[in-house]
């Protein structure tokens, strides 16, 4: 009984999941059917097989691999840094002193100024990692410094007594206060990361990657590939998110 | 060397809260500390702690020893279970076999297992007790250890305590006289 329960609640759940796909999938064949050129709005049907086709070849995968290995790249530096940088700036006041204001100006500089910047001092081949880098860096400084800040005082005073190492504190205290806003700025930062680093790949155009396919695409007025690549960034960005969650699930630490 | 509360004064505001306070808790011994709510003995055990500064005055006595506390609130790592709490400030010196064995004492069988979020208020100050106990420790301060335990629980959990801290300097905040003629201590009022 306790089965058929529960495979009537996955079956709502990922029926009206599965409803909400088809929903805009038509709307969208609706809307191109209406334009009427494929040049301007590809069906989705069309996109769909441009996607297979890609597919089939190695370039689509090596494409991949190139983008994504540089944005994780970027995103992994940033979480690292950040993460040290808060630490440091929650026990140094100088450290957080020369930090925020570099944090505040990053965060308030348009993307493109950066990725233009950038372009003047690294070779476009790396610019994705330096994007994806300085685009999840902010968040992860202050998000992990706001987690630091809020743990709680009362137990502190209470390691402080008891003479709690390091270790202890860390484990007890700082990593479950630190935990929910890292874990926000990750899930939040990981589609940043994608979105700027694929827009320095349109930019600096390095070959072989998912941002020169795109301008490629948008060059020859391939609207079925410019779509088909937009899917792929989508998917991949939603793998890595689910990969990430997966990663940081509290039974996988214990 | 006993613990001495040496010309204290402390203000909060325009409120005067120890003028010149003059205390001296004996050594080795059960010393209890009485006094109506308001008359600052959170504000002495903070101090004695380390945790809060006399505006004038010091204390002697405890410079270089270990102190055990028992707060007000019970402090615990809610996530975590009772036995890895106690864990956490008695290091590796003591054994989960001796962990469980010391909460069976006091009662609490079957749940060493179970976060302490999901305990009962009572079950929560006995592994807060148990904890400050088991900490190796040359004094205790114990902040209205008892509160929230019903009458045949606390007669249990005050015999343990008197026979774990035999010998130990112990300074105990109570309301309660009973309680301080149970644990036949020194008797201090604020």
């Amino acid at each position: 009984m306790k089965g058929a329960k529960a495979w009537r609640v996955y079956g709502r759940k990922y029926g009206l999941k599965v409803f909400v796909v088809c929903f805009w999938i038509l709307i969208w064949e609706l809307v191109s059917r209406g334009v009427g050129h494929e040049l301007l709005l590809a069906s989705p049907f069309a996109v769909i097989k441009t996607l297979f086709v890609l597919a089939q070849s190695i370039d689509f995968w090596q494409t991949i691999l190139f983008s994504s290995l540089r944005i994780i790249l970027g995103f992994i530096l940033a979480l690292v840094l950040g993460t040290l940088l808060a630490v440091l700036g929650y026990r140094f006041l100088l450290v957080e002193e020369l930090v925020s204001p570099i944090i505040k100006i990053i965060k308030a500089m348009p993307v493109a100024s950066f990725i233009i910047l950038a372009l003047v001092w690294i070779k476009s081949k790396n610019l994705s990692v330096l994007i994806s880098f300085m685009m999840l860096l902010p968040m992860i400084y202050s998000n992990v410094m706001q987690g630091l800040n809020t743990a709680d005082e009362k137990l502190l005073q209470m390691a402080q007594v008891f003479r709690v190492g390091l270790f202890g504190k860390l484990f007890a205290i700082y990593i479950p206060s630190v935990k929910p806003f890292l874990m926000t700025a990750m899930m939040v930062g990981l589609g940043f990361c994608w979105k700027a680093g694929i827009a320095a790949e349109v930019i600096g155009l390095p070959t072989g990657s998912i941002g020169a396919k795109l301008y490629e695409a948008k060059l020859y007025l391939m609207t079925k590939e410019l779509l088909a690549w937009t899917i792929v960034i989508v998917m991949i960005s939603i793998v890595f998110e689910k990969l990430v969650m997966f990663l940081m699930r509290p039974e996988r630490r214990s | 060397m006993a613990i001495e509360v040496i010309h204290i004064t402390k203000h909060f505001g325009d409120h005067m809260l120890f003028d010149d306070l003059n205390l001296t808790f004996m050594e080795g011994q059960m010393n209890c500390l009485m006094g109506a709510s308001g008359s600052g003995k959170s504000a002495l055990v903070n101090m004695l702690l380390g945790l809060m500064r006399p505006d004038s005055g010091e204390i002697k006595g405890l410079s270089g020893k270990r102190i055990a506390a028992v707060f007000q609130e019970d402090r615990l790592i809610e996530h975590w279970d009772a036995v890895k709490n106690i864990k956490l400030v008695c290091g590796k010196s003591i054994s989960e076999q001796r962990i469980e064995q010391e909460l069976k004492l006091v009662g609490i069988e079957d749940y060493a297992d179970k976060a302490v979020k999901y305990f009962s208020g009572g079950m929560r100050r006995r592994v807060a007790i148990v904890r400050a106990l088991l900490a190796n420790s040359d004094v205790l301060i114990l902040d209205e250890p008892f509160k929230g335990l019903d009458e045949a629980l606390k007669v249990r959990v005050i015999e343990y305590v008197i026979d774990r801290t035999k010998g130990k300097t112990v300074l105990l905040v109570t309301h309660d006289k009973e309680e301080v003629s149970r644990l036949s201590g020194n008797l201090f009022t604020l």
